[in-house]
């Protein structure tokens, strides 16, 4: 046992000879952003609108702007980029990409002041106005680009086939509709038509009303 | 009328020129031979045919025995007429007139018995000189045209017999019969009717591959169909599975793992039926885990189709190929690196390869050459020009020594389509080191390079008590690589410079297996040249792999 032990200590003096040469690594990878990029799904016309055409999109751009984080805004076509597979995400300046949920987390730890200035009024009433965009007026948008085949064939298809070679300009917006429809069906038993559009029109009743009675959806400043 | 079987027996290294035909079977053959005329005849072939026709018949698993005059006449015994027709072409001296010795016969019929899934139109091309020159051709038309030709035509029955032997060759080659025996029947006077009698392979069939190394397992299973229409074609369908762990799979712990799996249709058949030309078509569905490596999973669909053809000139096999491929990257890890991260989403390429394969003897060495070369962007958003070379070299050195050298090298080339992606760009292996282990990192994953070079010197060496030639040698090797990644023009004048200003390597020593079903090695390896990021890995090595069929 002393001899193997002894063998053992020998073999690792000689193995702490290797490797005989050490070199600096072959590449260096880039550097985190120094800003905060946001991806989004691209615009209409990149030269004269802001806003993405996407509901997320637009919801994280709105958040980012008012929370005024720092940030550049980027278009992205590819989803996969994400974390959660969807657009948007965000790219901090510790290069963590953040989707979903974690961007509203990241702007609420970044700024926590952010909507203090709201009363109890204001804010119940921004959760129920923004409980009524996502269930009816979002609801709507899908069902109107994607359900009805006339609209998604020339509205909906061109937008996310735009970057996309052939065949996949026809095949990835097909897959696109028959994941909004099943998520459609995720969010009511059937789909329709008549009750989706009672909705929308209700919903956008509300929001008519509550900018009529005030300068701004929420708050006053 | 008595069936006279030809039978020939080519030993492999006897000079003998001779080819022995006998009559088959006691007391069946003579009397055929005998009253047909064709009693034992010798063919005295050229010494090329000779070598050719041993050459061939060996890689189809024929067993021949070469047999000279005396052996003959001691063999068949007592017949008078056989002793006299042995004595009577053992003195021939004209030996160039042998080819066109014989009887003058007529083919009177050329008949396929043992026929199954075979088409009549694969058949009638394998035997066409045969049927041109025959009068009656059993299941075709009977052109009027050629029957005046025909019908008075006579040849040597020399001529015949290799004309039929040919042809055996030639079915035989198409790798959809067990065996193709050719009798030389005997009507009546003057006339010869060939006959081949063919066993198909089986029409359906199995085969496993299993490979295992100290970190992963492979299966694949494959169920080929031969021959389903006739014109030895196949259509093949393929599952594999691939399993690979961060840790050795026997040493307890945690570990994590990346799985790849395809399921692969593929159609092959000769073109025109010649099996030296195939056209190959194929559809596969691959989701491939590099989670460990490079943390992203790429789900591909392949489309493709391929030609595949053999150049007797310089003895090399080439290969033209289109493919359509979709993939879809998605970063498996939510630690991905921001390298990986811009790569991720679906793209589409469309390409055309070329690739060629040599294998060539010369004395006591082997050598071999595989390049490949793939132009991308005939539509899709991928563009590059992707080039791969793979050189070996081995050398008997005698008393069960040899010597091997191989150089592997390759170049991505984007023409101005953008930066590589990571699911285009190389990734290497290097003994010595993990896999994927040498070359550009980001974190912990490896991104892959444009640039490439792996060259490797092994010394296999007999062991103590094990015969020189069983496959079982020492393995004494020196190995080493770099590969670089090129980002844009600026960087892509400086690469080859990066390449080659210091390689990272390994030694170290072991034992290979090399067996035609099996095939392994065991080795303990030492890194001497590790770069910055570089996962070297010291210490024992494994891998093996077994087919089964």
């Amino acid at each position: 046992m002393e001899h193997l032990a002894t063998v053992r200590q020998k073999w690792g003096l000689f193995m702490e000879h290797f490797p005989l040469e050490r070199r600096a690594a072959v590449w260096s990878p880039a550097s985190h952003p120094e800003v905060a990029i946001l991806f989004i799904f691209r615009r209409e016309h990149a030269s004269k609108s802001q806003t993405s055409q996407e509901v997320l999109s637009v919801q994280a751009q709105a958040i980012l702007a008012f929370a005024e984080y720092p940030h550049i805004v980027q278009e992205c076509s590819q989803p996969d980029q994400s974390p959660s597979g969807h657009l948007p995400y965000l790219l901090t300046t510790c290069g963590k990409a953040l989707a979903g949920r974690e961007i509203l987390d990241e702007v609420l730890n970044t700024t926590p002041a952010f909507g203090s200035h709201l009363s109890k009024t204001d804010r119940a009433d921004a959760l129920a106005f923004t409980s009524l965009g996502e269930s009816k007026l979002h609801y709507g948008l899908i069902y109107d680009l994607w359900y009805n085949p006339i609209n998604s064939e020339k509205v909906a298809f061109p937008k996310y086939a735009f970057e996309n070679p052939w065949p996949l300009n026809h095949i990835l917006p097909r897959l696109k509709r028959w994941e909004q429809l099943d998520w459609m069906l995720t969010q009511r038993v059937s789909i329709n038509k008549d009750e989706i559009l009672a909705d929308v029109k209700t919903a956008l009743a509300a929001f008519s009303t509550q900018l009529d009675q005030k300068q701004y959806l929420f708050g006053d400043k | 009328m008595g069936m006279v079987l030809i039978t020939y027996t080519l030993m492999p290294g006897e000079s003998s020129e001779y080819i022995f035909i006998m009559p088959a079977g006691p007391g069946v053959g003579r009397p055929a031979c005998e009253e047909a005329g064709l009693a034992a005849l010798f063919l005295r072939l050229k010494p090329a045919a000779v070598k050719f026709a041993a050459s061939a018949l060996r890689y189809w698993n024929f067993s021949f025995k070469l047999n000279c005059t005396r052996e003959m006449s001691n063999s068949v015994g007592g017949s008078t007429s056989n002793t006299n027709s042995t004595k009577h072409l053992a003195n021939n001296s004209n030996a160039e007139d042998v080819a066109t010795s014989g009887s003058a016969v007529r083919i009177g019929a050329v008949r396929f018995e043992g026929v199954g899934r075979t088409s009549h139109s694969l058949l009638k091309a394998k035997a066409a000189t045969l049927l041109s020159l025959s009068t009656k051709l059993s299941d075709a038309d009977y052109s009027l045209a050629d029957a005046s030709r025909q019908s008075s035509e006579k040849l040597p029955f020399a001529s015949v017999a290799l004309e039929a032997h040919a042809t055996a060759i030639a079915l035989r080659q198409l790798t959809v019969f067990e065996s193709v025996d050719v009798v030389l029947d005997a009507p009546a006077p003057g006339v010869v009717d060939v006959v081949f009698h063919l066993v198909e392979k089986p029409a359906l069939f199995a085969s496993e591959q299993l490979a295992a190394s100290a970190t992963s397992a492979d299966l694949s299973v494959s169920l080929i169909a031969l021959n389903p229409s006739g014109v030895a074609d196949s259509a093949a369908i393929s599952i594999a599975r691939s399993l690979e762990s961060s840790t050795p799979l026997l040493q307890n712990g945690p570990f994590e793992t990346q799985i790849i799996s395809n399921v692969e249709a593929v159609y092959s058949r000769p073109w025109n039926f010649n099996p030296e030309k195939t056209v190959q078509f194929s559809a596969a569905k691959t989701n491939a885990g590099v989670d460990l490596y490079s943390s992203f999973i790429q789900d591909s669909t392949v489309l493709a189709a391929k030609f595949k053809t053999f150049d007797h000139v310089v003895g090399a096999s080439h290969q033209f190929a289109y493919e359509a491929s979709w993939r879809r990257l998605v970063d498996a890890n939510p630690n991905a690196s921001l390298t990986i991260k811009k790569d991720a989403g679906t793209s589409f390429k469309s390409s055309i390869s070329y690739s060629t394969a040599i294998d060539t003897r010369i004395n006591n060495s082997i050598l071999s050459f595989k390049s490949i070369i793939e132009a991308a962007g005939l539509g899709g958003d991928i563009g590059h020009v992707k080039f791969t070379a793979n050189s070996e070299a081995q050398h008997f050195l005698g008393h069960g020594f040899s010597v091997s050298a191989s150089l592997k090298h390759g170049l991505l080339w984007t023409l101005g389509f953008g930066p590589s992606r990571v699911n285009d760009r190389f990734r290497i292996s290097v003994r010595g080191f993990k896999k994927h282990g040498v070359g550009p990192k980001d974190g912990d994953d490896a991104i892959g390079g444009d640039l490439f070079a792996i060259g490797a010197v092994n010394l296999f060496t007999p062991l103590p008590l094990l015969r020189h030639d069983i496959p079982i040698k020492g393995h004494l090797f020196a190995n080493g690589g770099n590969l670089v990644h090129i980002e844009d023009a600026k960087t892509r004048k400086s690469a080859a410079q990066r390449l080659f200003s210091s390689f990272s390597g390994a030694v170290g020593v072991g034992i290979s297996l090399n067996f035609d079903w099996l095939q392994g090695e065991f080795n303990y390896c030492l890194p001497v040249s590790v770069a910055g990021g570089d996962r070297a890995n010291p210490g024992f090595q494994f891998s093996l792999g077994c087919e089964f069929v």
